[in-house]
């Protein structure tokens, strides 16, 4: 329980951070790439567990 | 009469001073019934009186329910004018210049809301954890006391099966909702929230998923440790209800005269007895319901405040940040539901044990 409560906290810190940067952006088409890419690492950060857990087996 | 003088014997005899001291912290905060002992169930069943009085009890009930929504109602009124100010921000992006500062603003507010509702929720985790703790301790506290009763009827197997059937049952139905169920739950509503602030919906599937699987893993306990209890119960009934003819059989006939009278007045003790472990165990099933009345209420209050202003602020705010307080809602809602259905599993227990025996 306690690596999911650390994977919850980072990933709402990662979250609450690419929002914020995103803001920031300007509105052109390097925006759009660097929001495409933001959004890979957050699907990176949510499937991370997964990985990790069954590395065991 | 007789069987009133056995039944102050026993009373006697039992040390119940654990149980009325846990009767008189329950209700304290719940009055569900005004004055509760053993001795005043025993008199009731006996003379065919109702123990509970309905009418004041609903008054009750509902008096607590509209007390904790009017002091939930400051919670939902900070969240409303966080949620006024950005539909304003909305409104006025254009004059801003650019949407930067809007949408900055719009995001502060959004951290501002996840900040209320994280505390508020935080607490309502808390006094579920805490109400479950109190239940199995209740649980802890009875089984000793019923567990002999029910083998002096008799129930000499099913007490020896029952007591570390039921004990195992409700310390690992403790451990699994304080150390999986409720935290998980708990996380889902902080995915939700995050993605309030958030264009897409990044981690919004997730947050059901744990939810649902919360839901999922409590259902699964529930049904694998009541039916254990069950299937072992109706097993070791039979047998115990077979030694209990062979001993009664062997008194009659085996000593000569008074052995009639010995086999008659053991059928007595036997169910005088039982008539002890009811009372016990309603005074059981009084102590879990009132434990979890309070919480139940409380938890309800704040899930429709949420509700309401998740309705209030459709309008007013975007769409992420009335849909996340909805769901806020029913997440509180889910810890209920986990928590009504660990009552519901300790009152099967509870009414496993009040229902063996005694038919011999």
């Amino acid at each position: 329980m306690d690596m999911i409560k650390e994977w919850v906290s980072n990933l709402f810190i990662l979250i609450m951070m690419l929002t914020f940067t995103e803001i920031l952006l300007p509105e052109n088409t390097t925006g759009s790439y660097v929001k495409f890419i933001f959004s890979l690492v957050i699907m990176t950060a949510v499937i991370y567990p997964i990985i990790s857990i069954t590395e065991a087996y | 009469m007789e069987f009133e003088n056995i039944i102050n014997e026993q009373l006697d005899s039992m040390d119940l001073s654990e149980l009325e001291k846990l009767l008189d912290e329950a209700p304290a905060e719940m009055t569900i019934a005004d004055e509760i002992s053993v001795n005043s169930i025993i008199n009731d069943l006996l003379n065919g009186q109702p123990i509970f009085d309905s009418e004041n009890l609903m008054d009750n009930i509902k008096e607590l329910f509209f007390i904790e929504v009017r002091s939930s109602l400051i919670l939902g009124c900070e969240i409303l004018a966080v949620c006024i100010i950005i539909g304003l921000l909305n409104n006025f992006s254009n004059s801003f210049g650019s949407k930067t500062v809007s949408s900055l603003g719009t995001m502060i507010c959004g951290f501002v809301i996840i900040a209320l509702c994280i505390g508020s929720f935080y607490q309502t985790y808390n006094s579920c954890s805490s109400t479950m703790d109190v239940m199995s301790t209740t649980m802890t506290i009875l089984l000793p006391i019923m567990i002999p009763l029910l083998i002096s009827m008799g129930g000499i197997s099913s007490g020896s099966i029952m007591d570390p059937v039921i004990l195992a049952s409700v310390t690992g139905f403790n451990f699994i909702m304080q150390h999986i169920v409720l935290p998980l739950i708990f996380l889902s509503a902080i995915f939700i929230l995050i993605n309030s602030i958030t264009d897409k919906d990044y981690v919004k599937k997730l947050a059901l998923f744990m939810r649902k699987g919360a839901l999922f893993i409590t259902g699964l306990t529930i049904t694998i440790f009541s039916g254990i209890t069950a299937v072992q119960g109706i097993m070791t009934k039979s047998a115990d209800s077979l030694l209990m003819k062979t001993a009664k059989f062997s008194i009659d006939n085996f000593v000569p005269i008074i052995g009639g009278f010995a086999a008659d007045s053991l059928d007595m003790v036997i169910n005088c007895i039982g008539v002890i472990k009811s009372a016990v165990g309603l005074i059981g099933i009084v102590i879990i319901i009132s434990m979890l009345t309070m919480p139940v209420i409380k938890i309800m209050a704040v899930a429709v405040i949420y509700k309401i202003t998740a309705i209030a602020a459709e309008p007013v705010a975007n769409k992420n940040i009335s849909d996340s307080l909805n769901e806020i809602g029913t997440s509180a809602v889910t810890m209920t539901v986990v928590l009504a259905a660990g009552a519901l599993m300790f009152l099967i227990f509870i009414t496993a044990i009040m229902f063996m025996g005694g038919n011999t």
